[in-house]
């Protein structure tokens, strides 16, 4: 599908910011999947903060790293062969992982199920949601951290 | 266009595929860092699909979430971690970062 072009181009483009809007729209083509498969809080979860949150960081990332030159040299055949190697290796064991997989449509989807997602996460699952809030405030606070002390040491 | 299992499963296995290639051809730490969203995003893709498979929707989505929410903290650290590779030694070439090396 056309997720699979957009990663490629994610993974050939020799322009970063290039290979950044490649993915962009491979991330807004999942969020498509997710929709089709019935799960549009995911689809929803995935625009704003994949496409909305992270593909902004990597594009602020790309803006404060780069040097000179524009594009990125690729590496020479010496890492092109193994690296092929590995990756077909683990696309080959997964794709046939899927033909134990009885195959059958996806059953249609009746309703939504957001609200009882949202209901689970202030019930059952209210320890993973404290955590992971509690995660990123801590991961927020860390990433300024870092990259602010190395300001002042160049100071 | 009816969507069957093995079509999502397959299509997540390929983008993992090509997560592990980009990670292994580039050397760039941003480039790694999108093959590794990429990565993250099959294994989040395929969370999904199996439970939209079974009908049992919500564990896996809920789990999905959660992936999502680790992916997007991932991405803040190592770029914060890249930027301040950047500010010491004026390049993200993870080759180049390799004196802690044993």
């Amino acid at each position: 599908m056309l997720t699979l072009l957009f990663a490629v181009c994610v993974i050939v483009a020799r322009d970063l910011v290039r290979a950044v809007t490649a993915l962009l729209f491979a991330l807004l083509m999942t969020a498509g999947m997710y929709f089709a498969l019935g799960a549009d809080f995911l689809g929803a979860v995935q625009i704003v903060l994949y496409v909305g949150g992270v593909v902004v960081l990597v594009l602020f990332g790309v803006m404060l790293t780069r040097d000179v030159e524009m594009t990125v040299p690729y590496l020479g055949f010496g890492q092109f062969l193994p690296a092929l190697i590995v990756a077909g290796a683990v696309t080959w064991g997964l794709w046939h992982l899927a033909d134990f997989l009885p195959r059958k449509a996806f059953p249609p989807v009746h309703r939504s199920v957001t609200p009882i997602l949202g209901e689970l996460f202030m019930k059952k699952y209210i320890v993973a949601f404290e955590v992971a809030s509690v995660l990123l405030v801590g991961v927020l606070i860390g990433a300024a951290y870092l990259v602010r002390r190395e300001v002042r040491r160049e100071e | 266009m009816i969507l069957y299992t093995y079509h999502i499963f397959r299509v997540s296995a390929v983008l993992f595929g090509l997560g592990v290639f980009g990670m292994r051809v580039r050397r760039n730490a941003i480039s790694m860092l999108l093959s590794l969203e990429l990565m993250i995003n099959a294994a989040a893709l395929n969370l999904v699909a199996a439970a939209a498979f079974t009908g049992t929707y919500i564990s896996g989505f809920s789990m999905a979430v959660f992936v999502i929410v680790i992916a997007a903290a991932e991405a803040a650290v190592a770029l914060a971690i890249f930027i301040a590779l950047f500010k010491s030694r004026r390049s993200i070439d993870v080759d180049e970062a390799a004196e802690m090396k044993g």
